[in-house]
């Protein structure tokens, strides 16, 4: 099933006498559980689409569905009740509070919401345990590495248990070994929790963790490709031989 | 394939100067390590063998079995200990894949001028990116404390996937400069 889908969503900017066209009719759509990059250069929309799909931003045509509800139906203010109850963002910068532990900042979103934290407990500490982090529940932001912090972020957003997370350049901020821990927290929250995730980036490697990239140049998408791994672990050492590392 | 045709040798001689072993527990021992990643026949194993006696970096003993066909047990020389470690200490020079078939294509599409450099490029990308892919699920899998040098192989192949891709991004750049 599809969670989100754009049907010919352009968006154009205007600056000064000049019109600029950062998407032009884009039609994606992501599956229920998927794990989607959107890879491209610096300019190339990316972060547009992003915001367009989590409906920060508003497509001058076409339409964008996040499960299953028309965005441009919605008043502002229903899309920011949308927003909070199915999209959890992570973005390059963690956006923590400085003055809450990591266990708090995870449970903000729930807090903003009126709900009782002790009915949640059981799913914070699942999440403590899925980015590792169970040990420093307690420690506040300033306490943290780079990487901690962004788990925390990530914990957040799936605190919700949203239709959708999007994760905007979650690794440009921080050196590749850790990198590598971000994107694997995000692919085992896909692989464990059936969490469908959209990636922006222009960072193949961070790309490659996903089911799938999409290619997006100049507002477009021009190409994309499935990805898939190796299904039996016994036929690890035979690939790899194949590969010729 | 290439790495066996250049390193069987010395593998097998770095494999006897622990013991002396006859031609069978050789291809063991070699199954039990690189052989894993890099199948041997035991004809390759007895062809590699004969050569490295005849360049006297090993010799072979005469055993007699009452119920079973001789065997020779073989151990290496001093000769082969010194040209064992020879190899050890030499860098390898050959930097990895500088012929890459991508360049080889790259060259002669001129040649053809029926593909289009753009299609050529992409393809190869997805063709990275699935590989990037993978290893890094077989990296997930593996235990650092049961697997540490498969582990470090698998980096190694991370790293130059990594590097092939970028390298990719300047291909296109130069190639197709502003048209993309």
């Amino acid at each position: 099933m599809a969670i989100l889908e754009t049907n010919k969503v352009s968006k154009q900017y205007q600056m000064g006498e000049v019109t600029v066209d950062a998407l032009s009719e884009v039609d994606f759509v992501v599956e229920e559980g998927e794990f989607v990059a959107v890879m491209g250069p610096s300019g190339s929309g990316k972060s547009t689409l992003l915001h367009l799909l989590g409906g920060l931003d508003k497509p001058t045509d076409g339409e964008v569905t996040l499960a299953g509800r028309k965005l441009s139906l919605l008043s502002d203010r229903e899309v920011t009740v949308m927003r909070r109850h199915n999209v959890g963002f992570v973005f390059q910068f963690y956006n923590l509070i400085p003055t809450l532990t990591a266990e708090e900042n995870i449970a903000l979103p729930l807090l903003i919401d009126g709900k009782k934290l002790k009915d949640y407990q059981d799913r914070i500490d699942k999440l403590l345990d899925l980015v590792g982090l169970t040990e420093r529940r307690h420690h506040r932001p300033d306490q943290l590495s780079g990487g901690e912090q962004q788990r925390v972020a990530i914990a957040r957003a799936l605190v919700t248990e949203p239709a959708i997370v999007l994760a905007d350049e979650p690794t440009g901020n921080i050196d590749s070994k850790t990198g590598e821990g971000i994107l694997s927290v995000l692919r085992k929250s896909c692989d464990e929790l059936g969490q469908t995730i959209v990636l922006v980036t222009h960072d193949p490697k961070a790309a490659s963790y996903a089911d799938r990239v999409v290619f997006l140049r100049d507002g477009r998408i021009i190409d994309e490709v499935r990805l898939e791994g190796t299904k039996d672990p016994k036929d690890i050492l035979a690939r790899l031989a194949e590969l010729e590392l | 394939m290439y790495i066996i045709e250049m390193g069987i040798k010395h593998a097998l001689l770095g494999l006897l100067s622990k013991k002396p072993m006859h031609g069978y527990e050789l291809k063991a021992e070699f199954d039990k390590t690189v052989g894993k990643l890099w199948s041997l026949n035991i004809g390759q194993v007895y062809a590699t063998l004969n050569r490295l006696e005849k360049e006297g970096y090993i010799t072979g003993k005469h055993i007699e079995q009452e119920t079973r066909p001789n065997k020779r047990i073989f151990s290496i020389t001093e000769e082969g200990r010194k040209e064992f470690l020879r190899w050890l200490l030499k860098p390898v020079e050959k930097p990895r894949r500088l012929k890459d078939d991508f360049y080889i294509k790259l060259t002669l599409l001129n040649a053809g001028r029926v593909v289009d450099v753009r299609a050529l490029i992409w393809e190869q990308r997805k063709a990275y990116l699935r590989v990037l892919h993978e290893l890094n699920e077989i990296k997930g899998s593996l235990d650092p404390a049961t697997a540490p040098l498969l582990l470090l192989l698998v980096e190694g192949g991370i790293l130059h996937t990594e590097a092939d891709l970028k390298w990719l991004d300047i291909c296109e750049e130069r190639l197709l400069g502003g048209e993309n």
